[in-house]
């Protein structure tokens, strides 16, 4: 079953020519429109915290008849066809190892974890938005004075692996599925969608910009 | 005039070899030139007591003796589009991203006066300036003697030190550009992209990319 709207959280892209690549690009590989989400389609509080508390409200922005959608972040790369995602109530990638381990340090509740996953790339069943619908409470309440905000860089994904994860079995993809430029080099050969985190923000776009007059919407050059 | 320079690429403990193979090969499609890749044992024997971001100083004591033009290239250099004529010239460099060579022209008078600066990374130098190495030689020993571990940015002597001593010839900042200053728009006319100081993996992994989704195609 592979049924689901792609949606992804653009709130101020630097480069909007960028932006409509990374759209054009997965529904060329996919066969599916993004829905590209944008600051003036969101309700004015979720504007109020942090921009990447943002996605908490993605369940209001999507057709009411949507019933699975796959998020990623607008600093990921298509690189290849999805292959089909099982349809489960939430599905994502586990973050760096080093990360999980600076959580489980930090957090007791990771330890009883598997994984613990970024949030720039998931797959979300309807059946999980109460999640995120206390996302959004956790995000109004504690606006900026976030308790999570020495985790350098976590924002919303740590209350969100902590809302998604004591609800839900995660269901885990393999790293492909979301590869992060930092890290996964030995994924990166065979790469679906390629995730910038952190990456100083020239470097960032320019590569993007570089990987988009390079492949256009075209699939791998060199097979 | 024809491209007569040995490319040369120091690689000194490569973590990811495949990708040393595919820059040299990507190297010689677009230039038609065979790249002479140095490996640590290919060095000479002083040369292995210092610390891996010298080892540009040892470059003539690496290739052939009637080798009269070397073109360097670093290993997180990945050629897009084929180089324009290399003019004949003593050393020839691309000219590093405006805003670093002005803040390097604010700390130095020498870069001040030439109003230029290069990136180690991408050069080529003719026989004549080997005395210049020379000097970068004892200078990366005597930097070397007290910690074989401490490394130094050879940027800034080589700098000095052919700046000092010729003229450069100067070649747009698109044959070495850098990645993390690069301004989007540039992207269609780069001829080099040099993915330096980039975090963690972030080099390797944007490159292994290219790598399986560009392999050996051309660009337009």
């Amino acid at each position: 079953m592979d049924d689901y709207l792609p949606v992804m959280l653009s709130v101020d892209h630097p480069y909007p020519e960028i932006e409509a690549w990374i759209a054009e690009r997965f529904e060329a590989l996919n066969n599916k429109k993004v829905l590209v989400v944008h600051a003036e389609d969101l309700p004015e509080e979720a504007l109020f915290g942090q921009p990447t508390y943002a996605k908490a409200w993605l369940w209001d922005v999507v057709p009411k008849y949507v019933q699975r959608m796959l998020y990623f972040d607008y600093d990921i790369v298509p690189l290849r066809a999805l292959p089909d995602i099982p349809d489960v109530p939430f599905a994502a990638v586990p973050d760096a190892q080093w990360y999980v381990d600076k959580l489980r340090a930090m957090y007791p509740f990771f330890e009883k974890t598997r994984h613990a996953f970024n949030g720039g790339f998931f797959m979300a069943r309807r059946d999980t938005r109460p999640c995120f619908d206390q996302l959004k409470s956790f995000a109004l309440r504690t606006g900026c004075d976030n308790p999570y905000a020495h985790v350098r860089g976590a924002d919303e994904q740590t209350p969100m692996n902590h809302l998604l994860q004591s609800t839900f079995a995660v269901h885990w993809l393999p790293r492909e599925f979301h590869c992060l430029v930092h890290t996964d080099y030995e994924e990166s050969a065979g790469a679906y969608m390629l995730h910038f985190p952190g990456t100083p923000s020239k470097a960032r776009w320019s590569t993007m910009s570089l990987l988009r007059s390079i492949l256009g919407t075209r699939p791998i050059l060199d097979e | 005039m024809p491209a007569d320079y040995l490319p040369v690429m120091l690689s000194i403990d490569h973590p990811h070899p495949e990708l040393e193979q595919w820059v040299a090969q990507r190297f010689e499609m677009l230039n038609g030139q065979r790249v002479h890749i140095v490996h640590k044992e290919d060095l000479p024997e002083d040369a292995r007591a210092v610390h891996p971001e010298y080892l540009l100083a040892w470059l003539w004591d690496v290739v052939p003796k009637d080798t009269q033009r070397i073109l360097h290239v670093d290993t997180d250099i990945v050629p897009l589009r084929p180089l324009p004529d290399i003019p004949d010239a003593p050393f020839v460099a691309a000219s590093d991203c405006r805003g670093y060579v002005d803040r390097c022209a604010t700390r130095y008078p020498v870069i001040a006066t030439s109003d230029n600066f290069f990136n180690e990374g991408f050069f080529v130098a003719r026989r004549d300036t080997q005395y210049i190495f020379e000097q970068l030689k004892a200078f990366s020993i005597y930097r070397s003697v007290p910690d074989t571990t401490s490394g130094g940015f050879l940027q800034m002597p080589i700098n000095f030190l052919v700046q000092s001593s010729v003229d450069i010839t100067w070649l747009p900042h698109a044959c070495n550009t850098i990645a993390i200053d690069a301004h989007p728009d540039m992207s269609p006319g780069i001829i080099a992209l040099h993915f330096c100081v980039l975090p963690n993996d972030t080099n390797w992994v944007i490159m292994n990319t290219l790598r399986t989704m560009l392999g050996l195609s051309k660009l337009p």
